[in-house]
């Protein structure tokens, strides 16, 4: 059994890395905790949701689900975030909750709250050795992770756009005068945070074969959050293992200590976690200008 | 002097205008719809709001002694917190006549005493949960079999007509599924079969069961007895047959929902679900609402729609009878005698209980739940 719970905790936690990446990206680079996260991508995989119950290909229904996701961000940035930019840490995570409450609300609205069947046609072969059960669709998706954070990373490093980003997150100031357009990066970041939340919320219904309007704020913010804390936040490398370290944790005590406690030990885990290392495993790399 | 004077007409007037509503009476007999609107078991409320429309539309083509009905709404969410704050909304309104509702036996436990304090008769549609009537509420009504009767079924399904011993139970962590858990746990006692596993999960919250999954594999279990909703019960059939899981589920009475197919899929045939109203009744009575009710919905009744059918007709029987305030509607309501709704014969025991209610099996084959009849117990 330790090693079906081992390949169950990797799954899992692979599917909140995916999640996380976008999470911690935002906040690596902005210093935003961005509670609007999941909420956010929920309705960009509802849109996809939706394209596909209109019999579209799937490729035009993910990237149909992406575009939402990056252009709500952009409203959202302009419209909730820009106002407060210079306003302190809390009062844009305040409007961040604020904007998740009403994402939330448009997919009542929209969809209601019921869990829908969400099949894309992206296959989940079952693949047994021994007693042991594996999905191929996990290891995609642990795949698709680590990618997406190499290529995140190599973006950023590499690239003048990357350099922009890198320059706007030691100093929004500095940067400007520098001429880099602020006000259009930012924007990027926000939608770029969202379309990759799209993407991983996607995998992660066609992982559970279903989608509900719980998979943004109680399966997406606050696992993304979680995996970020304890990963280092604002680390890409960090947001990858310590989603994997958070689904292993959650199976490994659903399995040996129990199912109907199991947040509340994964919870103890975490703030003994939190007093030991408080910045992390792997504080962001991202270096302050002295 | 005529200041005062003044401020007294005032006041009286004011008093006249905040306490309008509960000194005239209106021309309809007003009642409340609560249940979960949102939120995982949203499928549920709405199908207790539908039955419940669909009843107040045949009466009022004719009318009540003259009056028609009418009924606002409450969302609970399926949260016991969230529907303590709709029953104190519910008890301040003095023009509301008897309330119907909770879906939830956890809702229905945490709000009953404010109904209790405003005398307000609650009628639930769907509660399940053996312990309410033992609480000793005088105001409280359900209209389905409890649990003791269901999860008996259950688990007498499982062992008798099925032949299986080896099982193993999963339940959602609230009222509902403990009670039924604790029913199957001294049934199985009874019969002397040892439990194998015995695990649960957050309904609303929880998507991912590979952990209780993984876990009864390990037990060889042959039956799992699921204690929860639809969409639990199809997602964690769906995650077992990818994991193999080989085990049969036999559920109660919530996963009796044709959603739970539309959810789960191919992973749902052979899922058997006790219910205590027939989707595919063929009798005339029976026949005739599934038949008006799917016209209108474009959606099959179940258990909430039409048990909340059956109650508006029944309060329609006891206010004819006379229970036209709370205290006789309260006494009228257990004088019913062998009252026949879409649902069977409802007569109420002193605790508010209905002992005559029958259970019935269905089993998904090929896409669709089928009625069958049980022969070995």
């Amino acid at each position: 059994m330790f090693l079906q719970y081992l390949i169950n905790g990797i799954s899992i936690g692979s599917v909140y890395a995916l999640i996380a990446i976008g999470y911690n990206m935002v906040y690596g680079i902005l210093e935003l905790l961005n509670f609007a996260h999941g909420d956010v991508y929920a309705v960009g995989c509802f849109v996809t949701l939706a394209l596909i119950a209109a019999k579209q290909n799937v490729v035009v229904a993910i990237l149909g689900g992406f575009a939402a996701g990056f252009l709500i961000n952009l409203i959202v940035e302009r419209f909730a975030y820009r106002p407060v930019r210079y306003s302190g840490r809390v009062t844009p995570t305040i409007s961040a909750v604020g904007i998740a409450y009403i994402m939330r609300n448009v997919i009542l609205l929209v969809w209601g709250p019921e869990t829908f069947a969400f099949e894309i046609g992206i296959k989940n072969t079952h693949v047994k050795v021994g007693n042991i059960v594996f999905g191929t669709l996990q290891i995609y998706i642990l795949l698709i992770a680590i990618a997406l954070m190499v290529l995140i990373q190599l973006l950023l490093k590499r690239t003048k756009q990357g350099q922009a980003v890198l320059a706007i997150s030691q100093s929004i100031p500095t940067a400007a005068l520098m001429g880099i357009p602020v006000n259009r990066v930012i924007a990027a970041v926000y939608g770029l945070g969202a379309g990759l939340g799209v993407l991983g919320g996607i995998l992660f219904c066609a992982y559970y074969e279903s989608i509900f309007l719980g998979i943004g704020f109680m399966l997406g913010t606050m696992k993304a959050w979680m995996s970020s804390i304890v990963g280092g936040i604002g680390s890409l490398k960090g947001a990858v293992i310590g989603a994997l370290i958070l689904g292993l944790t959650e199976s490994f005590v659903s399995g040996y200590i129990s199912t109907a406690y199991r947040d509340a030990f994964v919870w103890g885990f975490f703030i003994v976690f939190v007093l030991i290392k408080p910045r992390g495993l792997f504080p962001a790399q991202i270096s302050e200008k002295v | 002097m005529k200041r005062v004077q003044v401020i007294i007409v005032l006041t009286v007037a004011f008093a006249f205008l905040i306490c309008g509503p509960a000194i005239t009476f209106g021309q309809n007999i007003k009642f409340a719809v609560v249940s979960p609107m949102t939120g995982d078991s949203a499928a549920q409320g709405i199908q207790i709001k539908n039955g419940a429309t669909l009843a107040v539309d045949e009466i009022n083509a004719k009318g009540i002694k003259g009056k028609k009905l009418e009924f606002i709404v409450g969302d609970d969410m399926a949260n016991p917190n969230q529907a303590t704050i709709v029953a104190q909304k519910f008890a301040a309104d003095k023009t509301l006549l008897f309330v119907l509702g909770h879906n939830n036996s956890g809702c229905s436990i945490s709000a009953l005493p404010i109904y209790q304090k405003a005398g307000l008769p609650l009628i639930s549609p769907t509660n399940t949960n053996p312990t309410i009537t033992d609480m000793g509420y005088k105001n409280y009504f359900r209209v389905i079999a409890n649990d003791d009767l269901i999860v008996e079924q259950q688990v007498l399904l499982a062992v008798k007509e099925l032949g299986l011993k080896k099982p193993v139970v999963i339940w959602e962590n609230t009222d509902y599924g403990k009670g039924m858990r604790d029913v199957a746990l001294r049934k199985l006692q009874q019969l002397n079969i040892p439990l194998l596993g015995n695990e649960s999960f957050v309904p609303g919250v929880d998507r991912d069961y590979s952990a209780q999954v993984t876990k009864f594999k390990g037990t060889g279990c042959d039956v799992v007895f699921f204690m929860g909703e639809y969409t639990a019960g199809a997602l964690f059939a769906k995650q077992g047959k990818n994991l193999g899981l080989t085990a049969q589920i036999v559920a109660g009475s919530g996963c009796s929902n044709p959603k739970l197919i539309e959810i789960a899929g191919t992973a749902a045939e052979g899922f058997y679900a006790l219910t205590t109203f027939d989707p595919n009744d063929k009798r005339p009575v029976q026949a005739a609402f599934i038949k008006k009710y799917t016209g209108l919905y474009k959606d099959a009744p179940g258990e909430w729609s039409s048990h909340a059918y059956d109650i508006v007709y029944l309060v329609k029987k006891a206010y004819e009878a006379g229970g036209t305030d709370r205290p006789s509607l309260i006494q009228k309501l257990h004088e019913v005698k062998a009252f026949q709704g879409v649902t069977g014969t409802i007569e109420f025991d002193a605790r508010g209980d209905v002992p005559g209610k029958k259970v019935m099996v269905l089993v998904v084959k090929n896409g669709t739940f089928n009625t069958i009849v049980p022969t070995k117990y």
